[in-house]
């Protein structure tokens, strides 16, 4: 598409099974996603980024430009970030996947007005792209969706929005609610590109969890006097066995940690400010073709372990707030 | 009779008799009429003596009253000011609080930072020795 994006799309993700057979219910979402968006005609990109692939396996990216309709190809960037970035900046070397860092890879690179980091299992609703076709985002806000969990089970195979609407369907999840409108909101969390530079992506600083981190970002959010918002129409979540709804009860904590790091952190008092080069902004660029990009590793473009003054009390938002109260 | 000779007589015209018995009669009505107006003063007297009386009683009332307010406004101003260093107070506890949680998460973030080093120093030492080293 040649006109600039109005919608950049911040998915992360791996060749790894995750969740069962996770590339084909992520190609399947995507397809589901970018047919609508296109059908609206809202400019759209996707910023795709293929955290530490798992060796032996071929590329997500290469899977993807095999199996996506080439009219989509050209709306697609994925971003192939060397496994040593997640080995050197984990600071709990039994949580596998650090997910928030690799949204910020993609919250970097996206150059739509404004920028919406989701998840692969997560589809936009009707009304939401109704809404998003009619232009009427304000800047300076994070906007939140509400989320409807599809039952366990459901064929992903045909989605139609008669499906996805109907409430037979869905499993009861309390709705969000003010101030933070938290809940699930790693999969909606959309707002305008400054903002995002602004506020500096998600958490990169406390590098032990993954659960929380997206929580901890509405936070930050608030203490920056950022509004958010209930954008006013939901989207839907095709549950899993990985889903943190499901898995949760039947995780041990083994798998737990493996999958979502350290749970009981201070995510809701506690903030951070992630230093300039936020997002592996020094990483190498090398690209593999048209589409793909690898982020070579480069000790120039990793925070150090521990920087203490880059966390915060939520209510100050720099080190400097924070030393001067 | 002219007046003059009635005069020295010692007698008077008749109409000059009843000119003056009106005069007197006038004077007795006029007098009579003071009376009723001194009466009426004197009750007017005594009713504002008796309201003197009373708003006299009602002003120690309120006086008594004046001073009781005083006295819970002086307790209310000791109130406002303990129920200021008590919010005061919850201020220092919130920001203690705050500065406490974030010296938790300092905590957790050196206490990663160490458990990864000590993984990178075993794995050095596990690692069989670079041949090339031994040369030196």
């Amino acid at each position: 598409m040649s006109s600039p994006a109005y919608l950049s799309l911040v998915l992360t993700g791996r060749n790894d099974d995750y969740g069962g057979p996770f590339v084909p219910r992520f190609f399947r979402v995507l397809a589901f996603n970018l047919q609508e968006l296109t059908a609206r005609q809202i400019p759209v990109e996707v910023r795709l980024v293929e955290w530490s692939p798992t060796p032996g396996r071929p590329l997500l990216a290469e899977r993807l430009l095999e199996t996506l309709p080439s009219r989509w190809h050209d709306l697609v960037t994925t971003y192939v970030v060397d496994p040593q970035y997640q080995e050197v900046l984990s600071l709990n070397p039994r949580l596998r996947y650090l997910e928030f860092f690799a949204k910020n890879v993609g919250v970097r690179r996206s150059t739509g007005r404004f920028i919406l980091t989701t998840n692969t299992d997560t589809l936009l609703s009707q009304r939401l792209l109704d809404l998003l076709a009619k232009d009427k985002l304000v800047p300076g806000r994070v906007y939140r969706a509400n989320r409807i969990d599809l039952k366990l089970g459901l064929d992903d195979s045909g989605l139609t929005h008669t499906i996805l609407d109907n409430p037979e369907n869905h499993v009861p999840r309390r709705p969000i609610r003010p101030p933070l409108y938290a809940g699930a909101a790693g999969d909606f969390l959309l707002s305008d590109s400054d903002t995002f530079q602004t506020l500096r992506g998600f958490n990169e600083v406390y590098r032990l969890a993954r659960l929380g981190i997206d929580h901890n970002f509405l936070v930050k959010a608030r203490s920056s006097s950022v509004p958010i918002e209930d954008i006013g129409a939901p989207v839907y979540h095709i549950s899993h066995t990985t889903s943190f709804q499901v898995a949760r009860n039947i995780a041990s904590p083994d798998e737990a940690t493996a999958l979502w790091g350290k749970r009981d952190w201070n995510q809701h008092e506690v903030i951070y400010h992630n230093p300039e080069n936020w997002g592996l902004a020094d990483a190498p660029e090398l690209p593999l073709n048209d589409r793909t990009i690898r982020l070579r590793f480069d000790w120039r473009a990793v925070p150090p372990l521990t920087e203490l003054r880059r966390i915060v009390r939520s209510g100050a938002t720099t080190p400097a707030q924070a030393d001067a109260r | 009779m002219s007046p003059g000779i009635l005069s020295l007589l010692g007698l008077a015209r008749r109409q000059e008799v009843l000119d003056a018995q009106d005069r007197a009669t006038a004077q007795k009505q006029h007098a009579a009429a003071i009376e009723v107006r001194l009466s009426a003063s004197q009750l007017d007297a005594e009713k504002w003596k008796w309201k003197n009386e009373q708003l006299a009683a009602e002003l120690k009332t309120i006086a008594k009253e004046r001073d009781r307010w005083k006295n819970k406004a002086g307790e209310r101003n000791k109130l406002d000011a303990k129920l200021e260093r008590l919010t005061q107070a919850e201020q220092n506890v919130t920001l203690a609080r705050g500065h406490l949680l974030a010296m938790e998460t300092k905590l957790d973030v050196i206490e990663g930072a160490l458990n990864v080093l000590d993984r990178r120093t075993r794995h050095q030492d596990e690692e069989p020795a670079d041949p090339s080293s031994d040369r030196e």
